[in-house]
């Protein structure tokens, strides 16, 4: 059952790279096409495996959060108003990995990955905060990123790839990678329309004065 | 309109009660699991040998017609005789490496022929994973008579990037259960390896004795049961170049860890122990031990002396080989006394044997109180020295 749950979240994973590939938006009214050929792309046998395969081989089971990512990326290639992951929900998976990767690594004794496990003294104390952090996004009404808490409690709380760890559903270094991605862009985004926004104003103020 | 209207009302009866329902509903689930006791190791005290007729007997193990193997693992069956699983292959890391078993016949003292047991397409069938190649096995004698097996597997890149998988047997490995890989760690579950044997809780789950080497080169145990599901880790050095840990178990709470140094600097044996059933370890510290980045084994005898088996030498780039050309044999009596080297199980004595590798040496203590230690020699062949208690007196 567990292989089950892994191997769909690959077919999700190679199904947003294809349709983001295959430029979907363009096709308009031919839209399934695309869809049909990254469905054929997730099956494809390659030297005794599926591509699905190499790709969870590769990657290992992945998070909620990653999902979460895969599964707006396929749906906004055909939504008329793309859904935007917010930067909340950026920002909560780079906390996350800056918590979680340097010390499990072998940066410390302490090794955070263990709070994941329900054996741990101070799990109970992890589930909460998660769940606190999933009501307050609700709360705040930053819903993608409550259903984002939500998924990672569920899929732990029913373990569907046989992990055991909460770490797991919460956080990969797929979605690390994009956070880091997108907020740097986003940030980059942001200083250009600034700096843009300033320049036409100096500009503007300019053009005033001069015919004052 | 209306369907809109329906749809939009839909969502928003969804993101107002249904979400915050479902997360207090995932907690709960998450809260609502199996409960684990502390770890408490199984100990059963040594079956002491020192009154019986000294034992001392060297054998083979036949080659399973790879150019190379390595990495022996020995268990115990009911009826005394002993199972070897390694890894064999064209060379370390080839995509042909597979994993082969032989039976010791206690009965007649002979090897019987190997058989492959696992391969890397055998193990992508089970885990529906891409494998790339295999590494060392593990062989876990359970209390309740199963037979686990403990494996490295590589789907990216080198050693560094290993997974460990497990599977079991309930006929003494005659046959096999599928595989499962165990989820270890946070970075795409990569960075984890075996090379010893596991402990026993006594709740029946398995303590893995692992290391990581991708990052932070250190040793940890990884507590599974026998399902394969991770249940906790407990870290026993950080990131600083001590890995192959071997645990010497000397009582439910008590355990010492000897540990490859794989640094260029110290080069010594490392060492650490517990006293709260390895959920907590000591700071580690450097044996006066040379360790030339070397597996070392170590064993316990009935009278509580820790044995260790090593290559005594420390490392050099332009002899490395060298490194491995003896395997010796050291014990200390208690805590505060300095080790001592007793024996050499394999030492150079012309030119030509300077050559030769001693490696990876496994201690399998059986329930009659004999003590088989297994090594690999110049990765063609494995030797198998079986000795007795009365004989290690011989050396005291």
């Amino acid at each position: 059952m567990s292989a089950l749950f892994g191997l769909l979240g690959h077919a999700l994973l190679i199904m947003a790279i294809m349709l983001k590939l295959l430029q979907t938006r363009r096709w308009k009214r031919y839209w399934p096409i695309p869809y049909l050929l990254a469905a054929v792309v997730v099956v494809l046998p390659a030297n005794h495996w599926l591509v699905l395969e190499f790709s969870r081989g590769y990657l290992s089971d992945l998070s909620m959060a990653t999902v979460l990512i895969c599964v707006t990326a396929i749906m906004n290639q055909v939504r008329p108003q793309p859904v935007k992951l917010s930067n909340g929900f950026y920002l909560a998976l780079l906390a996350l990995g800056v918590v979680l990767y340097p010390a499990t690594m072998g940066m410390s004794m302490n090794d955070p990955f263990v709070l994941g496990y329900s054996t741990a003294h101070y799990y109970w104390l992890f589930v909460v905060a998660v769940v606190a952090f999933g009501l307050v996004a609700w709360w705040r009404q930053i819903y993608l990123l409550a259903t984002y808490f939500m998924l990672a409690l569920l899929a732990n709380g029913l373990d569907i790839y046989s992990s055991g760890n909460l770490w797991l559903y919460l956080i990969d270094p797929i979605a690390m990678i994009i956070a880091i991605w997108v907020l740097v862009a986003r940030m980059i985004y942001f200083c250009y329309m600034a700096a843009k926004t300033k320049w036409f104003s100096d500009k503007h103020e300019v053009q005033v004065n001069t015919h004052a | 309109m209306r369907r809109l209207m329906e749809g939009v009302f839909v969502t928003k009866i969804i993101k107002t009660y249904v979400l915050p329902l479902l997360i207090v509903a995932g907690a709960g689930l998450s809260l609502w699991s199996s409960q684990y006791e502390a770890p408490v190791f199984w100990y059963q005290p040594v079956v002491s040998t020192v009154d019986k007729p000294v034992l001392y007997q060297e054998n083979l193990i036949p080659n399973a017609e790879t150019p190379t193997m390595h990495s022996v693992s020995v268990a115990d069956c009911t009826n005394g005789d002993l199972l070897a699983v390694w890894y064999g292959g064209t060379r370390e890391g080839h995509v042909d490496v597979a994993l082969y078993s032989a039976r010791y016949d206690a009965k007649n003292g002979q090897w019987q022929a190997p058989k492959k047991i696992l391969d890397r397409y055998q193990v992508a069938n089970d885990t529906h994973h891409y494998i790339k190649k295999l590494g060392n096995p593990v062989l876990v004698n359970h209390p309740s008579g199963v037979m686990a097996l403990v494996y490295v597997s590589v789907s990216l890149g080198g050693w560094a990037t290993s997974q460990i998988n497990m599977m079991l047997s309930y006929d003494e490995g005659q046959t096999w259960h599928a595989s499962k890989q165990l989820k270890v760690t946070p970075f795409i579950n990569i960075s984890t390896l075996v090379k010893n044997d596991a402990v026993i809780y006594q709740d029946g789950s398995i303590g893995i004795t692992a290391y990581q080497e991708l990052i932070g080169e250190f040793s940890e145990i990884i507590r599974v049961n026998l399902d394969g599901t991770v249940i906790n880790k407990y870290r026993m050095s950080d990131g600083d170049y001590t890995i192959q840990p071997s645990v010497v178990v000397q009582g439910p709470m008590k355990a010492v860890t000897l540990m490859r140094d794989s640094s260029r600097h110290t080069q010594k044996v490392q060492i650490t122990s517990t006293d709260d059933g390895g959920y907590s370890w000591q700071p580690y510290e450097s044996l006066p031990i040379d360790n030339p980045n070397s597996a070392i084994y170590g064993f316990e005898d009935s009278q509580a002396r820790i044995w260790m088996v090593f290559n005594n030498a420390t490392r050099d780039r332009d002899v490395e080989h060298e490194a491995r050309a003896n395997l010796a044999l050291a014990y200390r009596n208690t805590e505060h006394e300095d080790w001592k080297i007793v024996h050499y199980f394999e030492q150079p004595e012309t030119q030509e044997q300077e050559t030769h590798r001693y490696s990876y040496p496994w201690v399998h203590q059986s329930a009659a109180g004999e003590i088989h230690l297994l090594y690999t020699e110049n990765r063609h062949q494995f030797k198998h020295v079986m000795f007795n208690e009365a004989w290690l007196e011989t050396l005291l």
